[in-house]
């Protein structure tokens, strides 16, 4: 049987740019709620 | 068990149940109960409940207005009794006429909804001195500038004549607001005896707005703002609504320009206006303040060294 060398897949370093996400529970704001989410008088 | 800790439990078992009971209502038996409230002969007083609760309604049949034994003037005592103490705005409707027994608070009939020259949304509201009609949405504007307001959970009034609270009542409860630049109802103030809670999949979020109950994030108690998903408002309160039947409702782009806060104008009988104290902008909501890594912590500054960070506009790498 022959043997095949083996190669370590190659990695590749990726510049990116992404827009903003906030991961849950990181922020200030209770999650899906960007405007009064409380009781009102 | 251990002894301090049953009584650790006993103590905040009885502080629960302590801050549940409204102290103002007679130690007695009430005349009658029915959803949202209770009848007492004793000292002529209905007490309506206005709290947070889901299952919170005001259902007032025959048998409650044939219960409650008026005195020779048609006249009983109200208290509605309130969860979240009054801040300086806030709305209110109710089944009956009725005037507030504090000199703390002051009601205003709102008649008109503009936008000024500069584009702010505009409630005009006129000052209905004394006196509050049966089933109409009012602003209920309190003094908080004064120590002897800033507590108020009980609102006392004097009232008359008690109207039915049925399934049929909540069409009574729209107020159509005139708006003089489009000449079209464009928005409503609509009460409710029911409580209503506004979740994500709700069909008027994003329409609806109000007064703040409590401090939250950037929003004072008592202003007037946008509602989000999750907002609430118990029983025998109001809500600004737009009803989508002007030049703004035909886009989805003109959706998104309904307006994040709202000024509200008070005419005073005199002719004066005033705008209210709080009739600043809420702030814009900025929905990433700052940087945090990847665990979600908050970072005090911009990071220098390598690695991925959630920042304002992109992942730092």
């Amino acid at each position: 049987m022959e043997k095949k060398e083996y190669e370590a897949p190659k990695m590749e370093i990726v510049d990116f740019e992404a827009q903003a996400c906030l991961l849950a529970g990181s922020g200030e704001e209770p999650e899906g709620c960007d405007d009064y989410c409380d009781e009102l008088g | 068990m251990n002894g301090k800790v049953l009584t650790a439990a006993t103590v905040a078992a009885l502080s629960c149940l302590v801050s549940t009971v409204w102290a103002e209502r007679p130690s007695e038996d009430a005349t009658c109960e029915f959803p949202g409230g209770a009848y007492y002969k004793s000292n002529n007083t209905l007490y309506l409940e206005s709290v947070n609760d889901e299952n919170a309604r005001i259902e007032i049949l025959d048998t409650t207005k044939s219960c409650i034994d008026v005195n020779s003037s048609g006249e009983f005592n109200l208290v509605v009794e309130r969860s979240t103490k009054l801040a300086t705005n806030s709305t209110i409707v109710l089944p009956m006429n009725y005037s507030p027994k504090s000199s703390c608070i002051e009601l205003y009939d709102p008649y008109a909804f503009t936008t000024n020259d500069e584009g702010v949304w505009n409630v005009f509201a006129s000052n209905a001195p004394g006196n509050g009609v049966a089933h109409r949405a009012l602003l209920m504007i309190t003094d908080t500038q004064r120590k002897e307001c800033q507590d108020i959970k009980e609102i006392e009034f004097t009232a008359s004549g008690l109207q039915l609270v049925n399934e049929h009542t909540q069409a009574q409860l729209e107020r159509e607001l005139h708006n003089p630049k489009s000449g079209a109802n464009d928005w409503a103030l609509e009460g409710s005896y029911n409580f209503i809670r506004w979740d994500k999949d709700h069909a008027d979020l994003g329409k609806v707005y109000g007064y703040a109950a409590k401090d939250k994030n950037k929003v004072q108690a008592g202003h007037f703002t946008k509602v989000g998903a999750g907002a609430y408002i118990p029983p025998m309160r109001a809500y600004l609504k737009y009803r989508g039947q002007t030049p703004l409702a035909k886009s989805v782009e003109s959706i998104v320009e309904l307006p994040e806060t709202i000024d509200v104008t008070l005419v005073e009988e005199d002719g004066t206006t005033r705008l209210a104290r709080w009739n600043t902008v809420t702030g814009e909501m900025v929905k990433v303040n700052g940087w945090y890594d990847l665990k979600g912590r908050k970072l005090n500054s911009k990071p220098q060294n390598k690695g991925m960070f959630i920042g304002n506009t992109n992942i730092q790498k």
